[in-house]
């Protein structure tokens, strides 16, 4: 389902006021910390911006579209291949999202990344599971009376474990680089997995009339 | 279904009786001597409130799965009740939780994973609640909610088993071994066994109770549909 990113890549404006929200909040984070922040702090505020502009990404996704292209859509593809493309594009969509934050944030505060390549292993896996989540859960609420605010009150309660862990998984790789992460990759990984796998089984109770 | 009466009257009975002698001995047994004191009784309501809550929501997962495979409106009304009353037992516990919490720890809320995770669960299952007022058509409603339940429950399963190797817990349970069931003295297992089976069957009984109203009203707006449709 190539065509759905060909078709969400359409709408520019989209990505643009993404863009410049996150350039927004970076901004905002600098001003009112006065750019001093400490590392933990830092990544503290990266997740939780990154978890904000997530939930702007993804919300558009379902709710946005208008009834005609959904059964359109119905008609040319399966409810798993659906919400398989909609996941797929979110990642990417959300890694880029991340690393525009990653450099806005670096450039106007600190950069406390030591390992880049660990840094982007987690930073992916992160928002595949962000983006797996928030992409069902958008789904869910695009079939209920469709707001953001329902959106956020599903998304937030689940998703603060997973923050929490990769926020203090960043902290502590920022204080001693160069330890062995492939325990926490593998747990990235799997709960991906589940997730991803959760959604495919799901959403078509969901999508069909 | 006589038999069916019986049973759960025999249950209602088994919950208050236990309960009971579990109020009344609870307060009455000597504890034995520990850095909590006497706040140790609490051990006999609070960590039973839990224990009913996660019964509730192990029940509330299972009926929604349920409502997915056979599309039952019966399975949805469950699962539904059984979270209502597995919040109710959970705000409870938080509440002795955060009593206890006062008096051992100094303060009613002590940042700490286990709390932070109870606290979690509780949200997810206002957000339930949330969500089901949210849809107003009643077979949409029952589908995205239970498509909900599912998902957030195993989440939250997923994730609970994580948490705890995040950081250390002062709260015992677990990983720290200071109080095990294994560990506590016999007396306290003369009370502690019945008031934690007494406060699960309690949780039942309400839940049961609950499904009961809930399946009557239900039936009931049917008979009045169908009244008008006639008309």
């Amino acid at each position: 389902m190539k065509k759905e990113i060909a078709l969400e890549l359409k709408t520019r404006y989209a990505i643009s006021s993404l863009g410049l929200f996150v350039l927004a909040v970076a901004f905002l984070v600098y001003y009112t910390t006065e750019g001093v922040v400490s590392q933990s702090e830092w990544w503290s505020y990266y997740w939780i911006i990154l978890v904000f502009v997530s939930i702007q990404a993804v919300v558009k996704s379902f709710l946005v579209e208008h009834q005609s292209r959904q059964y359109y859509l119905a008609q040319l593809a399966s409810p798993a291949q659906i919400i398989l493309s909609k996941t797929l594009y979110h990642i990417l969509l959300l890694f880029l999202c991340g690393l525009l934050i990653w450099g806005v944030m670096a450039l106007f505060l600190i950069n406390p990344v030591k390992e880049p390549l660990q840094f982007l292993g987690v930073l992916f896996l992160g928002t595949t599971g962000i983006a797996g989540v928030f992409t069902l859960f958008s789904g869910i609420a695009s079939r209920a009376s469709g707001n953001f605010t329902i959106l956020a009150v599903m998304c937030f309660p689940i998703m603060i474990p997973f923050i929490k862990l990769l926020v203090s998984q960043c902290k502590a790789m920022s204080i001693q680089p160069n330890q062995n992460l492939i325990v926490l990759f593998l747990l990235l990984a799997l709960l991906d997995v589940a997730v991803i796998a959760m959604g495919m089984i799901l959403f078509p109770y969901i999508w069909r009339e | 279904m006589m038999n069916q009466n019986k049973l759960s009257l025999l249950r209602d009975i088994l919950a208050f009786t236990l309960l009971f002698y579990a109020v009344i001995a609870g307060f009455l047994i000597s504890v034995p001597e520990s850095f909590i004191g006497e706040t140790m009784r609490n051990i006999f309501y609070h960590v039973g409130m839990w224990a009913g809550m996660v019964v509730m929501f192990v029940i509330s997962f299972v009926q929604s799965l349920k409502y997915l495979k056979t599309n039952k409106i019966e399975f949805d009304l469950k699962a539904r009740e059984s979270a209502f009353t597995g919040l109710i037992f959970g705000f409870l516990g938080i509440f002795t939780g955060m009593i206890w919490a006062h008096y051992t720890w100094g303060q009613f809320w002590v940042n700490d994973t286990k709390l932070n995770g109870a606290a979690i669960a509780l949200l997810i299952y206002l957000a339930y609640f949330v969500l089901r007022q949210s849809v107003a058509e009643p077979n949409l409603k029952a589908r995205i909610s239970s498509v909900f339940n599912v998902f957030a429950f195993v989440l939250m399963i997923a994730f609970i088993i994580i948490i705890p190797r995040m950081g250390e817990s002062i709260h015992p349970g677990n990983s720290s071994p200071t109080i095990m069931p294994s560990n506590l003295s016999p007396s306290i297992r003369m009370v502690f066994y019945p008031a934690m089976l007494g406060w699960i069957l309690l949780s039942w009984s309400i839940f049961a109770l609950r499904y009961r109203q809930a399946k009557l009203r239900h039936d009931l707006e049917i008979l009045k549909s169908e009244i008008s449709y006639d008309k």
